[in-house]
């Protein structure tokens, strides 16, 4: 592209362009190993980008996009706050008692739970409140939890595939291309409803229909009070106020001209607000500064370093290189391409990290706007890219975050999840769910 | 003032195919709440504890910790006496060793220990309803227990001493 520019800048009159691909390529090796933090080595791919002169520090900047951060931040801290209340644990004993505690029912009930908790809110904050509950009601009703925990992993990933704020990588490609919050809601919100239904159907030949638990323990649930399981009342009021003003805003942030990080800060601030309103200063400093604390400030550094790394090998054309190649093997075929990128970002995701693949292919597909008629023209690209990386994330234990979170607490309670016994049937699923995609994405948008 | 000079000295120990039942009739009848458990060898292999045992009558979903958060509360939980007796019945039936307290989490030092380190150990102690555990030989694997030290000994042996007289001359 202008590697011209910067060619001189380069220390020892190196080829940016080698540099910014053994950068590259040795910061994603690296996080790939997790034998060092991933914030560690982004951090250090970004910083040695800008030392060895590949990009400046000002371009470094602007690459860095505080969109997508300031709505993962936003979000983070709203989180934060809402799940001190107790609300995840009532809404999960509640549905449990709607179905009369029947096996089947609850885990029907906790999937769906799980995915809406997955489609407004983060998909590990869900599984790490949902997850217990679970755990205790299958062991009340004395059956193995083992379907319950499988179900709720593909809930989260399929739940957080529906909305621009459900999955980081949605939130990627929502800032970087401009599609709304309603975008996401019209496009891939519907496909997750017929793709929960098929995981719910196979999940019930596997395993659901032998399902059994005695009149008693079901009986047992039925006693539980869920309202008990509210611990501040003020709190929930005050979080579901703030989390529909947040919805609202996303829903009307065309009309608002407002974008999404302006709308997730300002209820991350207005419930913070909220919430220390009452107490006194030094109480306040103490939980301002508690919820910070609970901010995953690893994932938000990551992304910080990541975006430099990937814009060194933008900026020294290495891209659109890629891009050009991958156009010359789909022969300029917008079908294929879509398709081949829905697949690749499938099986790439449920191998490794979907942030990093994401944040690579971002610029990538941007830079084939001109061989396929436009920026408008690239849409279905866009939803084959968010489609494959979030729903990815089911095919291996390691897939996603939320993913080893429920495998860890699955250990601690006696019930260990094996890598390859969840492959086994985890991969296959995520295959089929990747086959629906396909079916949509050609029948709506090719 | 050493350990060995406050120590209660355990002439209790449990080996570890001992049963529950048994250990809780030994700890009502002495009123203690832990009891070490060793090996044939007299070697310390844990401690078995009330804490423990009332950890193993909770759902496991609340074991789970993850940096403070997921199940803090079980107010939504009814009572379940039936379930509870049956519980405790299953429980009392296991050996001992099922339900002891690693090592990780205890604290352990020597009888000839300071009078001051002592009592830092018991208040940097995560779990003040443990003892400190003074042992001989302080090595992994084969620590012989001579003597615990909990908050009690404290209070019986140092604070009332000190005192005994005021309270002595309060009475009369």
């Amino acid at each position: 592209m202008d590697s011209h520019h910067i060619s001189s800048s380069v220390i020892f009159d190196w080829n940016p362009l080698w540099v910014s691909v053994v950068l590259f390529l040795v910061s994603y090796a690296v996080i790939i190993t997790e034998k060092v933090n991933r914030a560690i080595v982004a951090l250090l791919g970004g910083a040695l980008m800008i030392t060895l002169g590949v990009v400046s520090q000002q371009q470094a900047i602007l690459a860095i996009d505080f969109n997508t951060l300031g709505l993962l931040i936003g979000m983070m801290v709203i989180v934060a706050i809402t799940r001190r209340c107790g609300v995840f644990q009532f809404v999960a004993i509640w549905s449990a008692k709607r179905v009369g505690a029947n096996p089947w029912g609850v885990l029907v009930m906790l999937s769906v739970v799980t995915a809406v908790f997955s489609a407004l809110l983060d998909n590990v904050t869900t599984v790490l409140l949902i997850a217990p509950v679970t755990l205790l009601i299958t062991q009340e009703l004395d059956i193995h939890p083992y379907p319950y925990l499988f179900a709720e992993i593909f809930a989260s990933n399929i739940g957080g595939t529906a909305t621009l704020i459900g999955d980081p990588p949605n939130m990627m490609i929502g800032s970087a291309v401009g599609l709304s919050f309603n975008d996401f809601l019209i496009n891939t919100a519907p496909i997750t409803l017929v793709i929960l239904f098929v995981i719910m159907i196979i999940i019930y030949f596997i395993w659901g229909r032998q399902m059994q638990a005695s009149v008693e323990s079901q009986a047992r649930i039925m006693q539980f009070n869920e309202q008990k399981a509210i611990t501040d009342k003020t709190l929930l009021k005050q979080s579901l106020f703030v989390l529909s003003l947040v919805i609202f805003g996303f829903i009307f942030s065309h009309a608002l001209h407002l974008e999404p990080a302006t709308i997730a800060m300002f209820g991350a601030a207005l419930l913070l607000l909220l919430s220390n309103f009452k107490f006194d200063q030094e109480k306040q400093t103490e939980n301002v500064h508690h919820t910070f604390g609970e901010v995953e400030w690893v994932t938000i550094f990551f992304f910080v370093g990541l975006f430099i790394v990937v814009h060194g090998i933008e900026h020294t054309g290495v891209l659109d290189y890629l891009a050009g190649w991958v156009i010359d093997l789909t022969q300029g075929d917008l079908s294929i391409t879509a398709l081949a990128i829905l697949w690749v970002s499938a099986i790439a995701s449920a191998l490794v990290d979907n942030i990093p693949f994401v944040a690579t292919m971002i610029p990538m597909i941007k830079s084939m706007a001109a061989t396929f008629g436009g920026e408008e023209m690239l849409l279905p690209l866009w939803w084959s890219l968010a489609l494959g990386a979030c729903l990815g994330g089911n095919g291996s234990l390691i897939g996603a975050s939320a993913n080893l979170i429920v495998a860890g607490f699955a250990e601690r309670s006696g019930h260990r999840i094996s890598f390859l016994k969840f492959l086994a049937i985890a991969f296959p699923l995520m295959i089929i769910t990747i086959m629906v995609a396909s079916v949509y994405i050609y029948w709506r948008y090719l | 003032m050493t350990a060995q000079s406050i120590m209660t000295s355990p002439a209790l120990t449990l080996s570890s195919n001992d049963k529950v039942l048994d250990a809780l009739l030994l700890m009502s009848k002495h009123h203690i709440h832990n009891l070490p458990v060793v090996d044939d060898q007299g070697c310390f292999l844990g401690l078995f504890g009330m804490k423990r045992l009332i950890q193993s009558l909770l759902p496991n979903a609340i074991k789970l910790k993850h940096h403070g958060l997921t199940l803090t509360n079980l107010e939504f939980m009814t009572d379940d006496p039936d379930g509870l007796v049956q519980d405790l019945k299953a429980v009392g039936g296991h050996p001992v060793k099922d339900f002891i307290v690693e090592e990780k989490s205890l604290c352990f030092c020597q009888p000839d220990t300071p009078f001051y380190e002592l009592l830092n150990l018991l208040y940097q102690c995560s779990d003040h309803s443990l003892p400190v555990l003074i042992v001989e030989n302080n090595h992994q694997h084969s620590k012989r227990v001579v003597g615990m030290v909990s908050a009690w000994d404290i209070l019986d042996k140092v604070a009332l001493q000190v005192f005994k007289p005021e309270c002595g001359q309060g009475k009369s």
